[in-house]
């Protein structure tokens, strides 16, 4: 129905149906609208609700929370509450429990009390033991021993009361006193050894102090000796190193020190004046002290009331005692004697082990940071001597000063030994090397950079002109290293700032003292040697030389770097003035070394040998150099004509002379490349001076000298020479006054009016001679010639019409000719056409001679004498008689 | 004041009439109540009867309103009701999202703080950009400077290599924590040696002075080697070259090799010298200020010297060339001679004057050759005398001694050493050895000369002897005769002919002179004098008889005579 409504059509419903079947339709209508109306407005309607339902909801969370969260917090207050009645209510019920038995117990009989006094006496012994070896283990002596004073008390009273029929039936007392006895050795053992304890604290040194006070009745003065004592035999443990656990040396010389410190600061603290132990004696004697049951447990206190009073109140008791400063110094002093002796014995083997400065600062640091009490007002309480207590100061300080400089020594013995070592193989190995090539190049003189170029490290091309090689720059460089490790070692030890400024410079001192030390013995042992070939002599020098000039730390030991000046400020100049004089001595002995080199070589080049021994003809027409031919004016007074005069001297030194030098030289070169240093040069020069004077002066007094004037003038002119190039000036005495009596000597044979023409031309001939022949010797000679010299040699040379030295009779251009015979042999026909045939080659060379005289002739018309033309033409005229003869 | 109360009164009453239960709750207190009763009392009894049908109604049309309230809006309540689903999704959805949007937030703040810090590196980098584009110029200079060091090597600009160098060293210094600029120091440091091997190999060269002065100036600026270093590396360089040359010379021929090391030893030794002492001035003040600054001065080599060690190294080598050339065998002593003379007078304006040094080593050659010449002549004498007879010897040339004048044949040999012809040779070999020393005869070889040929003249005496025991058993008459003729030629002519030939050859005159002697005391002391006597002391029993001595004490008589006059020294 309700479908076919939805689908009726308005139009055909009038027409079908009546006016009442309409009005049903109608009001079917009207009711489905009203029901669609009534849906739609419930659906609108609950939307809207479901909105505010939603936010009602939420505003209801809100306050649900705010109610749970204020319900939790009152069941926390509640159950806080609770706890709080619960545990009050625990312990009014346990403190009430307590005092009610207690009084229970306390309404018992008088029988009754007695047995339950003897149980709780026997109960009390038997639970000594456990807390008597409770104490020992946390090392609570005292405690420990007032327990066993009063088992000791209790037992005594129980076996006093053995008789009673009580005690019979209850041996158990009398087997528990001897579980209690050795009680006694065994507390004090413990008590000894806790007093050797490296480390000891104050209120542990009163405890055990006071153990031993009431443990053996003694007095305080036989306790403070074996305090002392006992403290002595921790500083020995402290020195030596067990073998189950080894120690450094380091600790073990920190621990040693700080058992002297401490035993001194113990018994400054614990027994001088109103100190810690008096104090405690104090306590102890006073009326509020406790008695000794409260140190048993809770549950043993529990039982005081059933003891006798005698038990219950026991306390130990001790006699005052008596130690007046003048008995605590004695005994310090002995000890400190003691402590002397064993520090004398032990400590310096200790100190013995330290191999390096880093341990000794490390030790230095240590007892800095530990730091060193004073003692001073305790020293003055004892009357003691000034820091006689200062151990540190007194004691190791001397030691570590003593131990710094053994370990500097040692190190400077091992670096020389082991350079001197080195310097021995170089020497055996040097004798077979071959002498160094200085004049030819080398792959590595060139520096591959200019910061190696500028660089401080030593260069192999100057080191070449020092005659250094490889192996010596590698020795020094080792040698250097060992003495760099020396001067960092030190320079750690001076940077701490612990040290003394005393001490610092002490030790810059002994620094400086080990170092010329060891470089005189090594010195010595050099010179002990005895070398005499040149090569050892010469790598000895050179490797001695090279140590001071290649090894910067070697002069840093002398000479302090910059960073410790400020210790040494003072002494600054008295380091370089060491190092002077070291350098003065190596000077001196290379300077031997080098003169045993000279004299080998003057003694292989002996001028006696090499100079001929007598100069006779034979030997002035082979030695002699051509003299030059002066031509001289001089004006006649009576006639007043000028007159011409022809005198010859000499113009150079004998071609002996000179071979000799230049041979002298030469083997020099070979032995030395890089030319003498001036000082050697300078004894060479005076040494073979000596030889030459006293070879001239045998030539002087010879026979054939006098005989001869030519001879007299070479050797003078020889002399002027010698003392002008070899700068023989005043200075040297000896040999000034030498030469110049020999030049006199040589004066006497010359006729006097002859000397005065000639002396002025020779000594222009000298100083000729010498300027040219300066660079030639100039590695003798000694300084270099001056610029203007050269130029006057320059200039000589235009003077000089011959160059040849040699004295020649005869040469090419002035000889005659010698003509050969014509030769024929036996055989008639044969020989016959030999001559002939000679003859034609013969007639050139007549013609050739011929000729050639005219030539050469003409050249040097000058020198051609008549006697000359006259020989060559009776030559010619001679060869041609023999040819118009056959 | 009474109306009000008479109201209120009666308002009471109205309601428990209508309401006699009492006034609900819903109604108590609500003012809508009082103004109904209020209208209540103003109506009519009609108004009355109708008024409940009139409410009836008017909650009719209330309600038909309300009905038509919603009917017309009900699209505006469809729109409420989607419009709330809607915005519940919607709002579900933004809840979602901004989940989402909390969950993302960190990461997006990380890459936020990313984006600025890579923002701000790319700025940095931008910047870098900017200042290396402003700069690029300056940074090409820089990276070229290697390229530009090569450059100034490779031309020979070695000034502005050396700026180059000092420049990149000091950039290296300020800037060397940069890597590029280390590689670039590494770079310019090596050119830096290439250039330093350059300049030394430059001084390996044939270098005139200018030149030299340069390189050194340049090496000196290098500072690659210290004074002595410097010194030590320019005499090796110099060396390497000198030796070079002499090196290259040819030995084949002693004559050349010899003439061509003292041309080149003279040429570029003077010049090596003369280019050390202008570019090392020798400074005394500056020895004497170091000597009191070092330690160890006196008895430490320091090369002061080296440079006069070297040149006496050259001219020992020098003069072991000049000998052991001289023994290999040179044409002409003479040459050689004149040429050391002038190359070592040469080098005595440098102070090297070695002439003195050259001297005893010629003297020594010409000695060797000397006697070497006679050895042979006496070999040769032997030889001939062995072969020699004396069968049909006649006397040719006997009588042209009587003929020839004495005077004329002072220096030529005599004819009648032509009739025995070992005598012949002997005398023309001597003449030969004469002949070649002449040419450079030293007057220290005088008393030499003389005694090697008084040995020889010895010799041929002996074996003239032992030749007469081994014949005559066999000579003849004729013979016999012949060989008496041999010994009177020795004796009489040779030896005389060979005294002659030594005085000419060193004149007694030159030897006074040099001796400073007179010449009695030159013939006192015999020399160049030959021992005539111990010559012929063999032969004295074979010698003609006393008729024939009487002519030679004439002869003897007028030697003395001729040496009487003594020439005055000047």
């Amino acid at each position: 129905m309700t479908a076919n409504l939805l689908n009726l059509n308005v139009d055909t419903l009038f027409e079908q149906h009546s006016v009442s079947e309409i009005d049903e339709v109608h009001k079917k209508i009207q009711s489905v609208v009203e029901n669609k109306r009534e849906e739609l407005r419930t659906h609108v309607g609950e939307r809207y609700r479901d909105l505010l339902q939603a936010a009602d909801t939420i505003a209801a969370m809100q306050t649900s929370a705010g109610t749970l969260m204020e319900q939790v917090r009152h069941v926390q207050a509640n159950c806080r509450s609770l706890n709080e009645q619960q545990l009050l209510g625990f312990q009014s019920t346990a403190n009430a429990s307590a005092k009610d038995a207690a009084l229970k117990e306390r309404n018992a009989g008088k029988k009754l009390q007695t047995y339950y006094g003897t149980m709780a006496q026997i109960k009390l012994l038997t639970a000594l033991p456990e807390l008597i070896w409770t104490h020992l283990d946390n090392d609570r002596f005292y405690a420990a021993t007032e327990l066993f004073i009063f088992s000791r008390h209790i037992s005594t009273g129980l076996q006093l009361d053995g008789q009673s029929a009580l005690m019979q039936k209850l041996p158990v007392a009398r087997k528990q006193w001897e579980i209690l006895r050795p009680f006694h050795v065994t507390i004090k053992q413990a008590i000894l050894t806790a007093l050797e304890r490296e480390e000891l604290l104050q209120e542990m040194t009163v405890d055990c102090l006071q153990s031993l006070l009431l443990l053996d009745k003694s007095d305080l003065s036989t306790v403070l000796k074996s305090f002392l004592n006992l403290r002595s035999s921790a500083f020995l443990n402290c020195l030596q190193s067990g073998p189950s656990e080894p120690r450094r040396v380091k600790d073990r010389i920190l621990a040693s020190l700080n058992v002297l410190n401490s035993t001194v600061e113990l018994l400054d603290k614990c027994l001088l004046g109103y100190s810690l132990l008096f104090s405690r004696l104090e306590e102890c004697a006073s009326s509020t002290c406790p008695p000794s049951i409260n140190r048993m447990e809770s549950s043993e206190r529990q039982l005081v009331h059933l003891l006798p009073e005698i038990i219950a109140g026991f306390k130990p008791q001790f006699d005052v005692p008596q130690l007046t400063p003048e008995q605590l110094g004695s005994s310090l002093q002995q000890w400190l004697d003691k402590m002397n002796a064993l520090a004398a014995a032990h400590l310096q083997q200790v100190f013995a082990l330290v191999t390096n400065m880093q341990t000794i600062q490390d030790i230095k640091s240590a007892a800095r940071t530990n730091g060193r009490p004073d003692f001073v007002r305790l020293e003055q309480q004892l009357h003691l001597k000034r820091s006689q207590l200062d151990f540190y100061a007194r004691k190791y300080v001397p030691l570590i000063n003593a131990r710094v400089r053994e370990i500097i020594r040692s190190s400077w013995a091992s670096a020389m030994k082991l350079t001197y070592e080195q310097v021995l193989l170089l020497i055996e190995a040097g004798q077979s090397q071959p002498p160094l090539q200085i004049w030819r190049e080398q792959s590595d003189d060139l520096p591959l950079s200019l910061a190696a170029a500028l660089s401080d490290q030593p260069k192999r091309l100057a080191n070449r002109t020092k005659g250094y090689d490889g192996a010596t720059i590698e020795l020094c460089k080792r040698f250097d290293s060992h003495l760099a490790d020396i001067v960092q070692e030190l320079n750690v030890m001076l940077q701490e700032q612990t040290t003394r400024a005393e001490d610092k410079v002490s030790l810059i001192e002994f620094l400086r003292e080990t170092a010329e030390e060891q470089l005189t013995e090594y010195l010595s042992n050099l010179k002990g040697l005895e070398l005499r070939e040149r090569p050892a002599l010469l790598l000895a020098l050179r490797n001695s030389l090279a140590l001071v000039e290649l090894c910067p730390n070697l002069k840093l030991c002398f000479c302090q770097p910059s960073s410790w000046r400020q210790w040494t400020d003072n002494s600054a100049g008295l380091g370089i003035e060491h190092w002077q004089r070291i350098c003065g001595l190596i000077e001196k002995e290379m300077l031997s070394f080098w003169l045993v080199i000279v004299d080998d070589v003057l003694a292989g080049h002996n001028c006696e040998e090499k100079l001929p021994k007598v100069i006779n003809h034979e030997v002035v027409l082979s030695d002699f150099a051509l003299w030059q031919t002066l031509t001289l004016e001089q004006r006649d007074e009576d006639q007043e004509q000028s007159v011409q005069s022809t005198i010859r001297i000499p113009s150079q030194p004998r071609l002996s002379l000179q071979t000799y030098l230049h041979q002298l030289i030469q083997a020099l070169n070979s032995v030395v490349p890089q030319t003498l240093p001036p000082k050697v040069l300078q004894a060479f020069i005076q040494r073979l001076i000596g030889k030459l004077l006293c070879h001239y002066e045998g030539l002087a007094h010879a026979e054939c000298t006098k005989a001869s004037q030519n001879i007299a003038l070479q050797l003078y002119f020889d002399l002027k020479f010698l003392e002008r190039v070899f700068a023989i000036s005043r200075e040297e005495r000896t040999l000034y006054d030498q030469i110049h009596a020999q030049q006199n000597q040589l004066r006497d044979y010359i006729d006097p009016f002859d000397f005065e023409l000639f002396a002025e031309h020779i000594t222009a001939h000298v100083s000729r001679a010498a300027s040219r022949l300066q660079g030639e010797l100039g590695v003798l000679t000694p300084s270099a010639a001056a610029p203007s010299q050269g130029a006057a040699a320059a200039s000589s040379l235009a003077h000089e019409a011959d160059p040849n030295v040699l004295c020649l009779s005869s040469s090419g251009s002035t000889s005659l000719w010698f003509p050969l015979l014509p030769i024929v042999m036996p055989q008639a026909a044969g020989r016959v056409t030999s001559a002939e045939r000679k003859s034609p080659i013969q007639e050139p060379v007549e013609k050739t001679a011929t000729t050639t005289p005219t030539r050469k002739s003409g050249g040097n018309g000058a020198r051609k004498g008549d006697s000359s033309k006259s020989k060559s033409s009776a030559a010619s005229f001679f060869g041609m008689s023999q040819e118009w003869f056959r | 004041m009474d109306f009000p109360d008479k109201m209120d009164l009666e308002n009471e009453r109205v309601l428990k009439l209508i309401f006699p239960d009492g006034v609900p709750d819903n109604l108590r207190g609500n003012p809508e109540l009082d103004n109904y009763l209020a209208k209540l009392g103003t109506c009519k009894v009609e108004q009355l009867k109708k008024e409940q049908t009139r409410l009836a109604e008017e909650a009719r049309t209330i309600l038909e309103q309300t009905q038509d309230l919603a009917i017309s809006n009900y699209r505006t309540f469809i729109t409420t009701a989607e419009n709330s689903r809607s915005i519940f999704s919607e709002f579900l959805r933004s809840e979602q999202q901004l989940d989402t949007l909390v969950s993302k937030l960190p990461d997006l703040s990380v890459q936020c703080e990313r984006f600025l810090q890579d923002s701000a590196e790319l700025n940095e980098q931008r910047r870098l950009n900017s200042i290396t584009l402003q700069k690029n110029a300056q940074l090409l200079e820089v990276l070229e400077l290697p390229q530009l060091m090569e450059r100034c090597i490779r031309e020979g600009r070695y000034e502005e290599a050396l700026e180059l160098a000092a420049y990149a060293t000091r950039l290296g210094q300020h800037q060397g924590h940069i890597p590029v600029v280390t590689s670039i120091v590494r770079s310019v440091e090596a050119l830096w040696h290439n250039m330093l091997v350059q300049l030394v190999a430059q001084l390996r060269t044939d270098l005139q002075l200018p030149k030299c002065l340069q390189i050194v100036g340049y090496l000196r600026r290098m500072q690659a080697f210290g004074d002595n270093e410097l010194r030590l590396k320019f005499l090796q360089a110099r060396d390497a070259w000198l030796t070079s040359c002499l090196e290259a010379i040819p030995t084949a021929d002693a004559q050349q090799h010899l003439s061509k090391t003292i041309e080149i030893t003279r040429i570029n030794l003077f010049n090596i010298i003369t280019q050390y002492r202008a570019i090392f001035p020798e400074d005394e003040g500056t020895l004497k200020t170091q000597s009191s600054l070092r330690p160890l001065q006196g008895v430490s080599c320091n090369g002061d010297r080296l440079f006069q060690a070297w040149l006496h190294n050259k001219i020992s080598d020098f003069l072991q060339t000049l000998e052991r050339d001289l023994q290999l065998g040179v044409g002409s002593v003479e040459t050689v001679l004149g040429q050391c003379m002038y190359f070592g007078l040469s080098f005595s304006r440098v102070g090297a004057d070695f002439r003195a040094l050259m001297a005893p080593i010629f003297v020594g050659v010409i000695r060797r050759r000397f006697e070497s010449s006679v050895e042979q002549v006496d070999e040769q004498f032997e030889r001939e005398l062995e072969r020699f007879t004396l069968i049909n010897k006649v006397a040719l040339h006997s009588h042209a001694r009587k003929q020839v004048d004495p005077e004329q044949e002072s220096y030529a040999p005599p004819e009648a050493l032509l009739d025995f012809y070992p005598l012949a040779a002997l005398c023309n070999g001597y003449l030969s050895a004469l002949n070649e020393l002449r040419l450079c005869a030293p007057l220290a070889l005088a008393t030499d000369v003389t005694r090697c040929l008084q040995h020889s003249l010895q010799q041929a005496a002996q074996r003239v002897l032992a030749f007469y025991r081994q014949e005559q058993q066999a000579f003849a008459g004729s013979e016999r005769e012949a060989f008496v003729r041999l010994c009177s030629c020795l004796a009489y002519d040779l030896v005389p002919y060979i005294q002659r030939c030594i005085h000419g050859v060193f004149p007694p005159q030159s030897l006074t002179v040099h001796l400073g002697i007179s010449l009695l005391q030159l013939e006192q002391q015999q020399l160049t004098y030959l021992q005539q006597t111990r010559i012929l002391e063999p032969l004295k029993h074979l010698l003609p008889t006393k008729a024939l001595v009487q002519p030679q004490d004439k002869v003897m008589e007028a030697k003395p005579s001729a040496g009487v006059p003594v020439t005055a020294e000047g």
